[in-house]
């Protein structure tokens, strides 16, 4: 008998191929693990110094300083040159993205606008020319995420691409992109559409704001199945009545989802001429339908249908089936089917026992009130609804109910009674005031307290934005009742209008006249700190001495940012000027500072460290932030070599001059010279920009 | 018998052992290719997208997650409570108290102040008696539903929950897991983005928790365990769900779904006719079932396998719980081949019938046994003095290099696509483990899946034994 020969020579080898590979695996481990961790660390370093910057950039106001405008400049051209590297490139990116998730409003817009500042975008189109589908989503992500509506018809191409990821991704673009987006996806689409798809869809279409959806009955007839159920689904989500009788054929729909989507329709609309083609489809219908029609005919049903569902009771097997059969029945002609099992035999209809206790009476009471009347009586279906998926669409409005509701129980003195007998006071600690806490109140003092509560030291504090609530709030404080010392309660219908309610985004003419006093008292005395605060021998690094009069760096910001507003309002310049020499001698060194902060224009420097791109970048920011100073600039730079730089400063000069004349009022025919090497300017000294140019 | 004889039963001896160890590299292989293959796609497919975004759609589907209780008085409260604080709207949780002797109802009732009510129930349910079903009467535990019931066990507690649930989906589920809070979109996300495919079924890792840091239901810190036969097990759930089940799922031939973490379509349990409560293999014989039904149906289906670290338990600390729990599944796994024995090698089911049958038929079933005939044989040729010492040295060695191998690349795996663990000291401690495991830990794994073998085969009664957990509250 010959036996095969095992070369263990082979199993040695596999060993050590074996042995070898674990060798790798574990390189490989800590390999990857330190990639992982050092990538992690890099990426995490360089977004905390990107994100601030990014930060800073979203949400700078047009109402900032002027040095903030000059600084916004500055984070772009910085922003534009740390773009230059991919990694960084990568993460600002990945930042917009982060952040475009939180932002709405002005600040989003102009995270998209900085997307495409910073041609972002171009990256993403470029991912779509990719034979990687990975690649191509990502693309298309970013560009749905950044709403670059450009890209949509870019984007749309791909909406029937054979490869599903890409495919998905391209129709949820079509839709984000667009309001007509929808209609063209519904249209165009060939491929079945999965539920996540549209779960994520008619996501987006209820984020979609001044969204007007399109009568999607026109969809109804589609070859394509799912198409015809997501309109279904779409019909009664925007409660579209205006397909019934579409709805209704679509009960004979072979496919048991679109039936069970055009019975929810029809209950959710009360369509009642669908009722016989209901009863019709129930003996084709398989389960879970036959329940959806039993549910609907118990809403929409009238008494001519009862005959049918007693039938099914009677003569369908399921149990589920039979009970939605009943349900059905109380649902049209309440107790008409009453319970029957677990009855207690001994407690039968006719003249009132004795009762033991109050609430075993109250039970019989009940259940001699059921049992009177029927001997045909089943049990009884009782369904328990979900309240719980209800708490997801609590908002503010449930809140302010439930607040003020509360408000008022509190007011009545329902919660804490004993609280108001021992201190008399009323509990308006939950209102945005502060009250002096009053003491030994009597009958006596109840005038003086109420008189005093009229000069109340408040505190502004944001208290609702909407007005109906503050309105139910003055209504409810209007009906206080004021409970004196011996606890004898009166209803006093107290003017708070006085209350300084400060409601956010409301203008301040609604501030109450006390409040606006005070508020102008308070800012008086801010502005007369700022004006008088400023200490004249305090050095021009600002590090004054401490002297009761200290002007600090902010009080020389909020000088600038008057200067700002006054620009921005297109106050003259003049009048600035002529407020700043009215000023008492102690301002004049401020305002100095200022001018030798201010007299050599911000964008110089930056000018002389950047390249081409962001030399560009700061010219064009110049008409917006600029004034006399970087046109004396601008000026200075029409000697520039680079011809593409040379036109752009022509174009700029002229766009700023064009600012200037509309904020003086007056046409600025000639420019202050400028001493470049000690950024001083000399307003003595203009000449003629016009000749200028016609020179160059 | 002469040597001459036992030289040639020796000789033939090695070759099946040969060439069994052969095709079983040439698998693992496979399947570490296939796993990669498919993790790769998933982590890109899913860094798309924000699914957070899509839990209160009114498109979204019910689940119901059912949880079977028995005598879980000590942690119940707490273990509903982080239950009932998953990121979803449309969801219930189902406790199904399967008749505990202790107080666990009680510590619902009081806890969710829970009250009795009247809803009907269908006489033709297939599970023990039950008597009764409680909501909470506060709003804020509308979620919450608790079935009272006889004792049946834990398939029997699964069956109720499925025929009362009215949603969808139905989730059943260890009621001491802890589930992640996003887990449902998960599950949602998996039923519901296969256009042309039914997914009947998604089943999820189930990711060792002992030793993490846990608070108020949620997982605070991810830690090694301190103790060894959990850290072998966590090794053990490594390799088997990022690299056995991840390939499996990629083939569309996945034959389990654990018991902790499994979601179903209701209607596909519900024909199938729910657990079966014969078997103490329930989780992977209702999958063999729900799988023949739609084959016989002709419908074309899939069972969706999710990588993500969705579900955390606690695993045995003790021998002898750990012993009983590997024995059960032993004959679970026995139950379930032999209830389906129609399926080997019949190309009727497709790869089911041709891979996966046979492949949990030797490399499930069998290999074990043959691993433990191969000891035994060992001893015996070396009290023979007969023994082949070079074969018996070289692929012994062979063997214990490819499984410290294959350990090595789930471990890797593992780091490069979820870093649970980021202290050096735990890969470490983690690699450890794979070098002495299969000189600890696999023998005992063998020992009691033959354990669990001879059980069934001479009809000794056994039940599902217990697990003695410390709860996560405590941990």
């Amino acid at each position: 008998m010959s036996i095969p020969e095992i070369h263990t020579d082979l199993l040695w080898d596999l060993s050590v191929l074996f042995g070898s590979l674990s060798i790798l695996y574990f390189g490989f481990i800590f390999f990857f693990r330190n990639k992982i961790s050092a990538k992690a660390r890099n990426i995490g370093d360089r977004r905390k110094e990107i994100t601030p910057m990014i930060s800073n950039f979203l949400f700078y106001g047009e109402d900032a300083s002027k040095e903030e405008k000059y600084e916004y400049v500055g984070l772009k051209v910085e922003i534009r040159e740390l773009i230059k590297d991919p990694i960084n490139r990568s993460i600002v990116k990945d930042i917009l993205l982060d952040l475009q998730r939180d932002l709405t409003g002005d600040a989003r817009n102009r995270l998209f606008a900085l997307y495409k500042d910073f041609d972002l975008h171009l990256d993403a189109l470029d991912k779509l020319k990719s034979w990687r589908w990975e690649v191509v989503t990502k693309g298309i992500v970013e560009l749905t995420q950044m709403e670059v509506v450009e890209a949509y018809s870019l984007i749309r191409k791909f909406m029937n691409n054979r490869r599903s990821v890409i495919r998905r991704q391209a129709q949820i673009a079509t839709v984000s992109l667009k309001h007509e987006g929808i209609a063209h996806f519904l249209d165009s689409n060939r491929y079945p559409i999965s539920e996540w798809q549209q779960i994520k869809i008619l996501e987006i279409l209820r984020n979609k704001k001044d969204f007007i959806p399109p009568s999607f009955g026109l969809w109804l007839t589609s070859s394509n199945k799912d198409v015809v159920l997501f309109a279904l689904r779409l019909i009664r989500y925007y409660n579209q009545t205006d397909a019934n009788a579409s709805v209704t054929e679509l009960l004979r729909h072979k496919d048991e989802e679109v039936k069970q989507a055009a019975i929810d329709c029809i209950k959710e609309f009360g369509i009642t001429q669908a009722i016989p083609t209901l009863i019709a489809a129930f003996s084709r219908a398989k389960r879970d339908s036959r329940i959806l029609i039993l549910d609907a005919l118990g809403h929409i049903g009238t008494e001519e249908q009862i005959p049918f569902l007693q039938k099914v009771h009677q003569k369908v097997s399921d149990f589920n089936v039979r009970s939605k059969a009943l349900g059905a029945i109380n649902a049209i002609s309440p107790e008409s089917v009453l319970p029957v099992e677990n009855l207690d035999p001994r407690i039968q209809s006719g003249p009132i026992p004795e009762l033991e206790e109050e609430d075993t009476g109250a039970k019989i009471d009940q259940t001699e009130d059921r049992m009177d009347g029927s001997s045909e009586v089943v049990e009884e279906e009782i369904t328990i609804t979900d309240e719980g998926s209800d708490l997801f669409h609590e908002d503010l409005e449930v809140f302010d109910h439930c607040f003020m509701e509360e408000l008022n129980e509190i007011l009545r003195g329902k919660d804490k009674p004993e609280e108001e007998e021992e201190t008399g006071v009323l509990p308006l600690d939950f209102l945005p005031i502060i009250i002096e806490k009053p003491t030994d109140m009597d009958k006596k003092t109840k005038k003086k307290s109420r008189k005093r509560l009229r000069h109340l030291k408040v505190n502004y504090e944001e208290v609702h934005p909407d007005a109906e609530f503050r309105e139910e709030l003055e209504n409810i404080l209007s009906r206080v009742e004021v409970q004196d010392p011996d606890g004898n309660t009166e209803v006093e219908f107290l003017n708070f209008r006085f209350l300084p309610f400060v409601v956010g985004n409301e203008p301040e003419e609604e501030i109450s006249e006390q409040a606006d006093i005070e508020q102008s008292t308070q800012q008086e005395e801010e502005g007369s700190g700022i004006v008088s605060g400023i200490d004249v021998g305090a050095p021009a690094s600002g590090i004054a001495p401490s002297t009761g009069n200290e002007v600090n760096t902010d009080d020389i910001n909020t000088c600038a940012l008057v200067d700002w507003e006054q620009l921005q309002n297109g106050a003259s310049i003049e009048k600035v000027e002529h407020e700043e020499e009215e000023m008492p001698s102690s301002e004049v060194e401020v305002s100095g500072q200022q001018d030798v902060f201010s007299g050599q224009s911000v964008f110089e420097d930056l000018y002389r460290i950047s390249d081409e791109d962001s030399k560009l970048i700061l010219l064009d920011q110049i008409p917006e932030l600029g004034d006399h100073k970087e046109l004396a600039f601008l000026m200075h730079l029409q000697q520039e070599q680079n011809s593409k730089l040379r036109k752009r400063i022509f174009r700029v000069t002229r766009q700023l001059r064009k600012k200037l004349e509309e904020v003086t009022g007056k046409r600025v025919e000639k420019e202050p010279l400028v001493r470049w090497a000690t950024g001083v300017a000399d307003p003595e000294l203009n000449f003629d920009l016009e000749s200028r140019e016609k020179k160059q | 018998m002469d040597n001459g004889v036992f030289n040639v039963i020796l000789e033939y001896l090695n070759i099946i052992f040969l060439v069994f160890s052969g095709m079983l590299f040439t698998l693992y292989l496979f399947m570490a290719y296939f796993a990669t293959k498919n993790s790769i796609h998933y982590k890109k497919k899913n860094s798309f997208g924000n699914i957070s975004k899509t839990m209160g759609s009114p498109l979204a589907p019910g689940i119901t997650i059912i949880a079977p209780a028995y005598n879980e008085g000590l942690n119940i409260v707490e273990n509903v409570r982080s239950l009932l604080s998953l990121q979803y709207t449309n969801y219930e949780v189902m406790v199904v108290n399967d008749g505990s002797k202790d107080d666990t109802l009680q510590k619902l009732i009081d806890a969710y102040s829970l009250v009795r009510t009247n809803r009907d129930i269908d006489p033709n349910i297939k599970s023990k008696p039950i008597r009764g079903i409680y909501k909470s009467d506060q709003r804020s535990f509308a979620k919450l539903t608790v079935v009272d019931k006889a004792n049946g066990g834990k398939s029997d507690a699964l069956n109720a929950g499925i025929y009362l649930s009215e949603n969808k989906y139905v989730g059943c589920i260890d009621v001491d897991c802890l589930i992640v809070p996003e887990a449902l979109l998960h599950i949602v996300k998996s039923f519901y983005q296969h256009s042309r495919k039914r997914v009947i079924a998604v089943g999820g890792v189930i990711r060792v928790a002992n030793s993490c840091k846990i608070s108020g239901g949620t997982l605070e810190e991810i830690k090694l365990p301190k103790n060894w036969l959990a850290r072998f097990q966590l090794l053990e759930y490594t390799r088997s769900f990022l690299l056995g089940r991840m390939a499996w799922g990629r083939l569309d031939s996945l034959l389990i779904i654990s018991g902790a973490f499994g979601f179903f379509d209701r209607e596909i349990a519900l024909a199938v006719g729910g657990y079966d409560t014969n078997t103490v293999g329930e989780d992977m014989e209702i999958i063999f079932r729900m799988r023949r039904h739609m084959h016989d149906l002709g419908e074309p289906y899939h069972v969706a396998y999710i990588p993500d670290p969705l579900c955390w338990t606690e695993v045995p600390e003790s021998l002898k719980i750990f012993l009983n729990q590997r024995d059960r599944w032993s004959r679970g796994n026995l139950e379930t081949l032999s209830t389906h024995k129609d399926m080997f090698f019949n190309p009727k089911y497709g790869r089911l019938g041709m891979l996966s049958y046979p492949y949990w038929f030797f490399y499930e079933w069998l290999a074990p046994i043959l691993e433990f005939i191969g000891c035994v044989a060992v001893l015996i040729f070396l009290y023979l003095g007969i023994l082949n010492w070079d074969f018996f040295i070289a692929i012994t060695i062979t063997i214990y290099a490819f499984s410290i191998m294959f350990s090595f690349y789930a471990i890797l795996w593992e780091v490069y696509s979820y870093n649970q663990y980021p202290r050096t000291r735990d890969i470490l401690t983690l690699m450890l483990a794979a070098i002495l495991e299969p000189i600890l830990f696999h023998p005992l794994v063998v020992w009691s899946s033959v354990r669990g073998n001879l059980k069934k085969l001479f009809k000794i009664r056994s039940g599902w034994g217990t697990q003695v957990r410390k709860g996560f509250a405590k941990a």
